[in-house]
């Protein structure tokens, strides 16, 4: 093995499917305005908890 | 359609194999008996079991764990802010094959937003990220969820090659609900 290309490779072990190390530019400003208006998505949450009502839950596997 | 929501255990090892969704991977991490429950023993996820009681069978399921959205701003005179967000990353979530065109899937998210949502009486979180197949954007899209790629530096998983980073701003809390400690 090519010791120069193995020290450059990197393995992700996560169990994740990705991991948001940073985000800049035109995208950080669009999240930071929602930041500052997080209510537009109160009916999300509304509607979620009102659907989410239709499962029932049990604590454990017993 | 009556559902039960089940925290993932051992008891489950036999109704896992029976799983199956379009993505191998996806449907990879349930029946794989190291993967879901070794992340659920050492903490890094939490997998929740959507159950058909009628069948007995896996309907939906999916894993959470924390993250959080690191954000740095450039200003005019070149400052740099760099803001860090707690968050919760819905790590997986799929629905059987055998389960799609039921609402199955719907009803599922709306059960991971509101349990999101209640985890906050506990616990810090700003928004919910997670990594869409290009074909779910559209289904994350109507719940509010954001795409994000301009800017993005990440680590991505090779299974997730062309997944969409997606991100959802949870709404300030009502103290008259904020219980304990």
């Amino acid at each position: 093995m090519d010791i120069g290309k193995a020290r450059r490779r990197v393995i992700l072990k996560t169990s994740s499917m990705g991991i948001i190390k940073s985000v800049s530019g035109p995208a950080a400003k669009a999240i930071q305005a929602d930041m500052k208006n997080p209510n537009i998505n109160m009916d999300v949450i509304k509607r979620s908890s009102e659907l989410a009502a239709t499962i029932s839950i049990r604590k454990s596997s017993k | 359609m009556p559902l039960v929501a089940v925290p993932l255990s051992p008891d489950h090892a036999v109704l896992t194999q029976d799983f199956e969704c379009e993505y191998p991977y996806i449907t990879g991490y349930l029946c794989d008996p190291l993967r879901a429950y070794e992340d659920r023993k050492t903490g890094d996820t939490k997998t929740v079991l959507v159950i058909d009681e009628d069948n007995n069978r896996i309907a939906a399921y999916y894993s959470i764990k924390c993250s959080s959205l690191r954000i740095e701003e450039r200003e005019a005179d070149d400052t740099v802010t760099i803001s860090i967000y707690p968050t919760v990353e819905i790590v997986m979530f799929a629905v059987d094959l055998r389960y799609r065109e039921m609402k199955v899937g719907t009803r599922t998210f709306a059960l991971i937003i509101s349990s999101i949502n209640e985890l906050r009486q506990s616990v810090g979180i700003r928004a919910i990220t997670l990594f869409s197949v290009p074909k779910a954007v559209k289904f994350y899209s109507e719940s509010n969820f954001k795409t994000l790629s301009e800017g993005m530096d990440m680590y991505l998983h090779p299974s997730c090659e062309g997944c969409i980073p997606m991100y959802l701003v949870l709404p300030e809390i009502e103290f008259d609900d904020d219980c304990l400690i």
